[in-house]
């Protein structure tokens, strides 16, 4: 990592809360230009939550979001506003861009889900292709040539025609990737991109993100995969019941934990790794 | 009467039955698609009469909501109806009552698709407009066709509904010339017409099936 790379990605004292569960409890996150940062912790740590936030699926009720120098949601200020009084969440603290600007600034990461969510009625070329059309208005040949280069850096060139339905787990999932990196997103968010698949399958994902590390591509990554994490991140975040514990340079922070929590978790897992 | 006198009668009144056929599915199956939004939509006002209009439609007799359209204008705004209101006044009440079955249709199919389509088009920058209708609305037509055959099935044989305020379509010319020649030959022929009317229907709609069939969801 470079240490002094700009921000690509910054998340200020996030909280997030549903109904009267606080899923994130004051959580701060940068990632920087080249970085592949994991996301790491046990289930319902806020992990996911936190990516949703970043991904925009979710709106944070306080706390700020910046990509790169632009402030995506920032935080107003609220007289009521006690982070320490319990379940009462900060409500809507958080402002966000309108709803047009905020339309465009998805343009600047690409979001490749657990469960793929590929367009069942679309072709593997055409799930690149079409939102390249539709929201990019790039013309047909363009949107094609741009389908097919991904494809076949994704080893699926010769399944451009078939249909999601037709693939296997693995081959969808990096046509998923494929639709993700297609309009040059600056920052790729991977949320739990193997736990839908079989193990042996899990390699093939993991070796792509791995190809794309090479290639200085900034990636934001919640996964379960604690050796990936360790080899491919450059840092490692914690999380546990709503915050980062602990962040550090990934082989570093998995080999020395120092929170207990971490700890933990990582020895938890040792025990089936 | 000879036979082909009947026929032929039989046949002009299909041309209605046909006419109410294709009217109604071409006004009610849009409109379906509005009420379905309104009977989802967030402000409880428009969620509560959406659910109110359709829980009437189901909840009563076409041919009830047939008399209350076809005399409402008058016995309840005094409005002196013109000649050709009988045959608006049939195609206004099938239109609402199919657009509220419809409704209820397409509501099933939009609720069923995966949340994850929807979340996939918004990070993707797709509008709402794009979203419905180039991701979301080609995948429920596949789910909701086998229904929509049913209803669709249903309406040849609710045509003849019109009858009991005297549109002279296949139903109501059967029975005047059941009434007047005292054989029931009338009957049979036009039974037999809806029959194959029928079975060209579901063989259209299999067809429209089998296209969706390009697919599979997994």
């Amino acid at each position: 990592m470079l240490p002094d790379a700009p921000c690509v990605l910054e998340i200020k004292d996030a909280y997030k809360g549903f109904g009267t569960v606080e899923v994130l409890k004051g959580v701060s996150l940068s990632v920087h230009e080249g970085e592949v940062v994991a996301l790491i912790g046990s289930s319902g740590g806020g992990k996911s939550t936190l990516l949703r936030c970043a991904s925009l699926l979710e709106r944070l009720d306080s706390g700020e979001i910046y990509f790169a120098d632009r402030a995506i949601a920032k935080s107003a200020e609220v007289s009521d506003f006690t982070p320490e009084a319990g379940a009462a969440n900060p409500r809507s603290s958080s402002i966000y861009l309108p709803k047009k600007e905020l339309r465009s600034a998805r343009a600047f990461f690409g979001l490749v889900f657990q469960n793929f969510n590929l367009f069942p009625h679309y072709t593997a070329l055409r799930n690149i292709t079409e939102p390249l059309m539709a929201v990019e208005k790039m013309d047909n040949k363009a949107a094609e040539a741009r389908g097919v280069e991904l494809l076949t850096k994704m080893g699926l060139a010769e399944k451009a025609d078939a249909y999601p339905f037709q693939l296997s787990g693995g081959q969808q999932q990096r046509v998923a990737i494929a639709r993700a990196l297609a309009p040059s997103p600056k920052i790729l968010y991977f949320d739990e991109p193997t736990s839908a698949l079989d193990p042996e399958i899990t390699a093939e994902i993991l070796k792509i993100i791995r190809d794309l590390a090479a290639e200085n591509m900034t990636m934001l990554i919640v996964t379960h995969e604690i050796n990936f994490a360790r080899n491919v991140a450059d840092r490692v975040a914690f999380m546990d019941q709503g915050l980062i514990l602990e962040t550090g340079f990934a082989k570093e922070l998995i080999d020395n934990p120092t929170n207990e929590r971490t700890r933990a978790f990582l020895s938890k897992l040792g025990d089936n790794d | 009467m000879s036979l082909e006198t009947m026929v032929s009668m039989l046949l002009e009144g299909s041309l209605t039955s046909l006419t109410i056929f294709a009217l109604t599915l071409i006004g009610a199956l849009p409109l379906g698609l509005v009420v379905a939004f309104g009977r989802m939509a967030k402000n409880p006002l428009i969620r509560g009469i959406t659910w109110f209009y359709i829980s009437i439609m189901r909840g009563t007799p076409l041919m009830l909501q047939l008399f209350v359209v076809y005399f409402g204008p008058y016995y309840l705004l005094g409005i002196q109806s013109s000649p050709d209101w009988r045959f608006t006044a049939v195609i206004t009440a099938f239109i609402i009552n199919y657009a509220a079955y419809f409704a209820e249709i397409y509501r099933g199919g939009i609720e069923s698709i995966d949340r994850g389509q929807y979340e996939a088009a918004e990070v993707l920058e797709y509008s709402s407009l794009q979203t419905f209708f180039l991701i979301i609305l080609p995948q429920v037509i596949k789910r909701i066709l086998p229904s929509l055959t049913n209803e669709v099935i249903t309406l040849i044989k609710d045509t003849s509904l019109a009858f009991v305020i005297s549109v002279s379509e296949m139903f109501t010319v059967a029975k005047a010339i059941v009434a007047a020649q005292k054989t029931m030959v009338a009957f049979g022929i036009a039974a037999l017409f809806y029959y194959i009317f029928n079975a060209i229907v579901s063989f259209i709609m299999g067809r429209i099936e089998r296209i969706f069939d390009f697919y599979k969801e997994d």
